[in-house]
């Protein structure tokens, strides 16, 4: 059953998810991804005094408190990035660890001194059971604001990502566009880590744009893509933790971003890394066939094959090969084809490299090993044709005609 | 004496992360001890399941094998799915600690995790934990033993891999074209980082483990001209700002570990400071 203070625990989580995948695109697009998650630690200290000031409410000066904090911790690892030899990644960590121990410090001299700081602990893990209507009406003008930005400066936003000197030269003040974005984000962050905690927040603002970007390069799809699987993860979240209610909320959020984009990673039928290892392992073989049958056509180097050989099984099957009375392997005709196909390529390019490119007699042998595979049927021909179809290769081996 | 065990524990943790974070700032993968520092959660609670206690040799087992598989899923994902870097190191390890947390709800309660013991760790109570098996092992803490091996097992493969390491760390490149295995490099140096992590974890929890891979080894590149110097540095530094920190945190009433890091953060700021004045006078880059 659904009760009514659910329904806010999910609305507010499909607006922070919402919020934070828009957000998100720039960031991860300007390859700034784990600026997300130093920002979402290095605001601790901005949270901990806003807290300090106004006694727990989460108001306009936890806000302000988060934009300064956070555009200076940017600033921090821009300037630190520059002027100094360390690369971004270091910068990165070494600002979001001081910023975070330098907030620990603060809280732990507080709590000594008896100063209660209620909330401060729901920065590292969040509390989305605990969401207030009005905290879901401050992601939801968030959020609107944030959609309404986006949309009118989104072009800018792919032009600065994919070329960002080209979009200097077009007019773009990119001193401002990147401390309005800074600050954008730091406000995102600090309005969310309270909700969901600083790691789930850091997830929600990459995970949903590394999925866009991975399964399109079309600046429409990706956002579709971006904001559709942000919503709903955060949508299938909130309806398990309903029948789950001790799980939070952000953390299930998190698991099924997971869910939805790990798979596309794995079985994705171009770029997925289990479809690149099967078309590596069919080269693989495709090199193995080739040679084999190479070997058989000039017997005098031949290995002794067993019957249980595998490139030769698979050759069988496609009825290159087939075993002779006396019980050895010999090729059929297509077979015959097929391998004097692969020797006119080694040939070629052996004469090519040493007749064109003048390299020794002895050197050309090893080159061409390669490229016998690699070399398609127009390439081949061309090559024939600008040799004007010799008929003996370096070696004085004769080339097979083409058939 | 007490003093003394908490400083020596926290030492060897110091001059372990420098070692490896010195490793890690120069391949630029520091965020990376962030990200396995955060991923050994699941590992935790899966340990916890088969020993019943929060820091046995089952927890620091499964805890390290959590940690290090989020370093390598992370190379994996980059390599072959052509994620970026930045953002598959984003994706796994928040994953893998959301994984932890909802792992540890389901659990009941039953696990002691919150949040103080995560960031803070038990740092006081490193003198007090004895393995309480009636022989010589009751000499010394746990944590501290922990320490022990784990410099141990450092120590040996600083000893052996010592040159490649080197070269590795300078320019992967020329690792392919002189046939030195620098995955298997990374990938050892990444399994002793993991064991690094979980053991500084268990005694000084999250903050101050990262903080001391990253920011002396940071601090010793800006001042350093040659490699050796940078280890060197690296590991005064760590070793100093443990120290310093400690006196701090009993001199002014503050929490140890952040105070610890805090004192290595400014020590950073300093040098960096120093570093842009003379612009050209120190320092090296690696080739990537």
């Amino acid at each position: 059953m659904i009760s009514e203070h659910l329904v806010w625990i999910i609305l507010g989580c499909m607006l922070a998810a919402y919020l934070l995948a828009i957000t998100g695109i720039p960031v991860y697009l300007r390859r700034e991804s784990l600026t997300g998650d130093a920002l979402s630690h290095a605001i601790f200290p901005g949270v901990v005094v806003a807290v300090l000031i106004s006694g727990g409410q989460q108001g306009w000066v936890t806000y302000l408190s988060g934009i300064i904090v956070g555009s200076f911790a940017l600033f921090l690892i821009q300037t630190i990035h520059q002027k100094t030899l360390i690369p971004k990644d270091g910068a990165t960590g070494i600002v979001l660890i001081l910023f975070f121990a330098v907030g620990l410090l603060l809280m732990g001299r507080l709590q000594r001194s008896g100063i209660p700081l209620w909330g401060v602990q729901h920065v590292l893990l969040g509390k989305a059971a605990t969401l207030l209507p009005s905290d879901v009406f401050a992601l939801a003008v968030l959020s609107a604001l944030g959609s309404v930005v986006f949309f009118l400066v989104q072009k800018w936003i792919w032009i600065e990502a994919f070329d960002s000197k080209f979009a200097l030269h077009s007019g773009l003040p990119k001193n401002t566009y990147e401390l309005l974005l800074s600050a954008w984000t730091a406000l995102v962050l600090t309005a969310t880590i309270q909700i969901l905690g600083a790691v789930l927040s850091a997830a929600m603002l990459i995970t949903p744009a590394a999925l866009g970007h991975f399964l399109s390069n079309n600046p429409k799809k990706l956002t579709l893509i971006t904001l559709v699987s942000a919503c709903i993860a955060a949508v299938l979240a909130g309806f398990i933790s309903a029948s789950l209610p001790s799980m939070s909320t952000g953390a299930l959020t998190v698991i099924m971003l997971f869910m939805l984009s790990f798979p596309f990673f794995i079985f994705h039928p171009t770029k997925g890394i289990l479809m690149k290892w099967v078309a590596r392992k069919q080269e693989a073989r495709r090199w193995q066939d080739e040679n084999t049958l190479k070997q058989l056509l000039n017997q005098t180097k031949i290995p002794l094959f067993s019957i249980k050989n595998p490139s030769l099984q698979r050759l069988a099957k496609h009825s290159f090969v087939r075993l002779n009375p006396q019980g050895k392997w010999e090729l059929s005709p297509k077979g015959l084809e097929e391998a004097e196909r692969i020797v006119r390529k080694h040939r070629l390019w052996e004469t090519f490299l040493h007749k064109r490119l003048m390299l020794p007699v002895g050197s050309v042998h090893e080159n061409a090993e390669l490229m016998e595979h690699l070399l398609d049927d127009e390439a081949e021909e061309r090559l024939a044709l600008d040799l004007n179809h010799p008929s003996a290769d370096p070696h004085q081996s004769p080339i097979p005609p083409r058939k | 004496m007490m003093t003394f065990l908490i400083l020596a524990t926290a030492g060897l943790l110091a001059v372990q992360a420098a070692l490896g974070g010195s490793f890690l700032v120069l391949r630029r993968s520091a965020m990376l001890t962030d990200a396995m520092a955060h991923s050994l959660l699941p590992g935790l609670v899966v340990g916890y399941l088969f020993s019943g206690s929060r820091s046995g040799p089952e927890v620091i087992f499964f805890a390290a094998v959590s940690s290090f598989l989020s370093a390598y899923l992370i190379d994996f994902l980059n390599k072959f799915a052509g994620i970026w870097f930045e953002a598959s190191t984003g994706f796994v390890f928040t994953s893998l600690f959301s994984i932890g947390i909802v792992l540890t709800t389901a659990l009941g309660g039953n696990i002691d995790l919150d949040a103080d013991c995560i960031l803070y760790g038990e740092l006081l109570y490193v003198p007090f934990r004895y393995s309480s098996t009636q022989s010589w092992y009751d000499l010394l803490p746990l944590p501290l033993w922990n320490q022990i091996w784990v410099s141990f097992a450092w120590a040996i493969f600083l000893f052996f891999k010592w040159k490649q390491l080197k070269i590795w760390a300078f320019d992967e490149g020329f690792c392919r074209n002189a046939e030195i295995q620098h995955h298997s490099i990374r990938r050892s140096t990444l399994v002793l980082t993991s064991m690094s992590i979980v053991v500084g974890f268990d005694a000084f929890g999250a903050v101050l483990v990262v903080g001391f891979f990253i920011l002396p080894a940071a601090t010793a590149w800006l001042i350093s001209k040659t490699y050796k110097s940078m280890l060197l540095n690296s590991i005064v530094f760590g070793v100093g700002s443990i120290a310093l920190g400690y006196v701090l945190a009993l001199a002014f009433d503050w929490e140890p570990g952040p105070s610890m890091v805090c004192v290595a953060g400014l020590n950073f700021m300093i040098a960096a400071l120093r570093y842009r004045q003379k612009k050209s006078g120190s320092g090296f880059r690696p080739t990537h």
